[in-house]
């Protein structure tokens, strides 16, 4: 397994992803782990169809994506790892993932508490997941693309909403 | 009449439809979606039921052109997607948009989608190539 990227963005596989970040780390393969594209035909021949064929795309749910990733079938491959959500992250970490990295691209939580940036709205459950993490000893940044600076989430200081 | 809506990142959509109106004057049934980075998915895709809602009025069907497949856009818009109700065509182009405004009230959604791609593509030009410059 060779990890190029892990990251976290509820859009998955979108534009930043495709024309920023598959070329700034040469990913040759994209990794979703997402139960409900999994399980979506369209949205999964959708996504799938949207990136260059030259690249590995595989799409699954997170505990097949962690198999596939732990077995050595992706061994030869630039991958990058999209996740929807922190709790996906956390559950790839539980069944044995390793990974030491993990960037923040685009988060919003329907009744969010924190904002980190422009693009990152995290509600409690989210800061928890990611509290775990990074007990866990993983690296974890904001950087929504690669024009953006790169900034570890502990040092922002989040915009907490008032209300909810 | 077919109704028609431009979904793009940032205000591509807005400027898109200015510049075909600048050309054709007012439209009607055409409304437009910008999504900015720090809007929401679930923002968007209520943003943009309104819009399909209202232009769709006549009951004719609702043409999405948006910019890029593979693109949040198109994914959002491919919620929509149902035969003869709402059509997607991913890479909108100045002469689509136009083209699409004109051609909608001789043509059914399927064939309007149809007709389109192959003209947003067929509307690419390089005018060195008709100098004969370029071989």
């Amino acid at each position: 397994m060779n990890l190029v990227l892990t990251r976290i963005d509820n859009r998955l596989i979108h534009g930043q992803v495709l024309e920023t970040w598959v070329p700034f780390v040469k990913a040759d393969c994209i990794v979703v782990a997402n139960d409900a594209i999994a399980g979506n035909q369209l949205k999964k021949m959708m996504m799938q169809a949207s990136v260059p064929s030259r690249m590995r795309v595989e799409i699954g749910t997170v505990v097949d994506s962690v198999a596939l990733l732990k077995s050595s079938q992706l061994d030869k491959c630039r991958t990058m790892l999209l996740f929807g959500t922190p709790a996906d992250a956390v559950r790839a970490y539980r069944a044995g993932l390793e990974y030491k990295q993990l960037n923040l691209g685009n988060l919003h939580a329907d009744k969010w508490q924190a904002q980190l940036s422009c693009t990152l709205f995290l509600d409690t459950t989210d800061l928890a997941d990611l509290e775990l993490l990074d007990r866990a000893g993983i690296k974890i940044t904001s950087r929504c693309i690669p024009a953006d600076g790169e900034r570890s989430w502990r040092k922002l200081i989040p915009v907490v909403k008032g209300r909810n | 009449m077919i109704g028609i809506v431009v979904v793009t990142h940032a205000g591509l959509a807005r400027e898109l439809l200015h510049a075909a109106e600048l050309i054709l004057g007012p439209t009607q049934l055409v409304g437009t979606v910008s999504i900015d980075r720090g809007m929401s998915v679930d923002v968007a895709k209520e943003k943009l039921q309104q819009v399909v809602h209202r232009v769709g009025a006549d009951g004719d069907g609702v043409l999405i052109l948006t910019d890029l497949f593979g693109g949040t856009p198109t994914n959002i818009s491919a919620e929509f997607l149902c035969p003869d109700v709402v059509e997607i065509l991913a890479g909108v182009n100045l002469p689509m948009l136009i083209k699409s405004i004109g051609a909608r009230s001789n043509n059914d959604l399927g064939g309007l989608a149809a007709l389109l791609k192959e003209y947003g593509k067929n509307a690419i030009m390089r005018p060195a190539e008709l100098l004969g410059t370029v071989l």
